[in-house]
């Protein structure tokens, strides 16, 4: 459900439902590397950092109010109405992908090459059957990088024992919040097995050989994604005017940004901006 | 790390030497390294209680 007519939206808007938030997260490390992956979430400023802190290699969820702020539970639907980002790093430009963190497993010895198993004490919290839930590493301390991985998991149709294809871990600005896999894959996300649309859970991990540090595998649902493309002025997205659909904001959403920093910048990142949701009466 | 790992699993007075190693650090004026710092985190929230997941 959601709203009914544009004039159910603008009624909405104009009664109050709706929030602006604004956020600035800063890399404390030149990144000085082409073409590689951040976690956002991890980094310092408004929200705190996320620094994946719990039981080693069981599973655990991230409270929603330490995330990119998007307003109060609601009793119907909430949606993403516009980002906006400033480009304030002036050099290079990100794309971004903003995603709701469901659940993580912290910890995971990047020398160890023996499967690691993880336990599910937990499920998903929202999402629950796992469609459109993406695996992504991220990174929670420097590492050498170089090294391929898969995970076993289970995918959204409940089956167990799924393999994912392999993946190599970039190994140029290996640092805490950067994703251990190369340029060339497609997107930050672990590929999934031929046919899958989804990961409910996550039963090991296998690493190739030993490339260092400690790691975190979060399961995410992608939900909008944004491009700079000048760095004299803030690129914007009106979802519904821009994209003639509004992502969903579930309860208790923690969102974070991933992003793909595709030049050099030579210099600690910073990313600013403001994120705005509305909701109905349905 | 290992070593540090197998703490962080472990019994409840290993996790509580580890969070002491990590203090006894910061308190001579000592950095923690970066794969210290999430470790740090979670045993503060397990020893010292705190919020959930963060």
């Amino acid at each position: 459900m959601g709203f009914s007519s544009i004039k159910d939206y603008v009624d909405s808007e104009e009664s109050g439902k709706h929030t602006i938030s604004i956020f600035r997260k800063s890399g404390t490390v030149s990144v000085g590397a082409v073409g590689i992956w951040l976690d956002f979430s991890v980094f310092g400023g408004n929200p705190k950092p996320n620094y994946y802190a719990s039981n080693p290699l069981e599973s655990a969820v991230l409270n929603g109010n330490f995330g990119l702020y998007h307003g109060q539970n609601v009793p119907t639907s909430k949606y993403l109405k516009r980002l906006t980002i400033p480009v304030a790093h002036g050099v290079g430009l990100n794309h971004l992908t903003l995603c709701d963190y469901l659940m993580y497993y912290p910890f995971v010895d990047g020398d160890e090459t023996s499967p690691q198993p993880m336990e599910n004490t937990i499920t998903l919290p929202r999402y629950t059957n796992g469609e459109g839930v993406r695996a992504v590493m991220v990174s929670q301390s420097p590492y050498a990088g170089g090294q391929s991985y898969f995970i076993n998991y289970t995918n959204s149709d409940g089956v167990s024992g799924r393999i994912s294809p392999t993946v190599t871990s970039q190994s140029a600005a290996p640092i805490s919040g950067s994703l251990p896999i190369t340029q060339t894959q497609s997107e930050c996300f672990l590929p999934l097995a031929a046919g899958d649309k989804g990961v409910r859970s996550i039963e090991s991990i296998t690493i190739s050989a030993p490339m260092g540090g400690l790691h975190a595998l979060v399961l995410v649902r992608p939900l909008a994604r944004i491009a700079e493309f000048d760095v004299t002025s803030p690129v914007e997205k009106d979802f519904l005017t821009d994209q003639g659909t509004m992502p969903e904001i579930k309860n208790g959403a923690y969102l974070g940004f991933f992003a793909f920093h595709p030049g050099n910048p030579g210099a600690a990142l910073a990313l600013f901006g403001s994120i705005e949701t509305v909701w109905g009466d349905n | 790390m290992k070593e540090h790992l197998k703490k962080l699993s472990g019994t409840p007075e290993e996790k509580k030497e580890l969070f002491e190693m990590f203090l006894a650090k910061l308190q001579s004026g000592q950095p923690l390294a970066d794969a210290e710092i999430p470790m740090f985190e979670f045993l503060k929230k397990e020893i010292l209680g705190g919020d959930d997941g963060v």
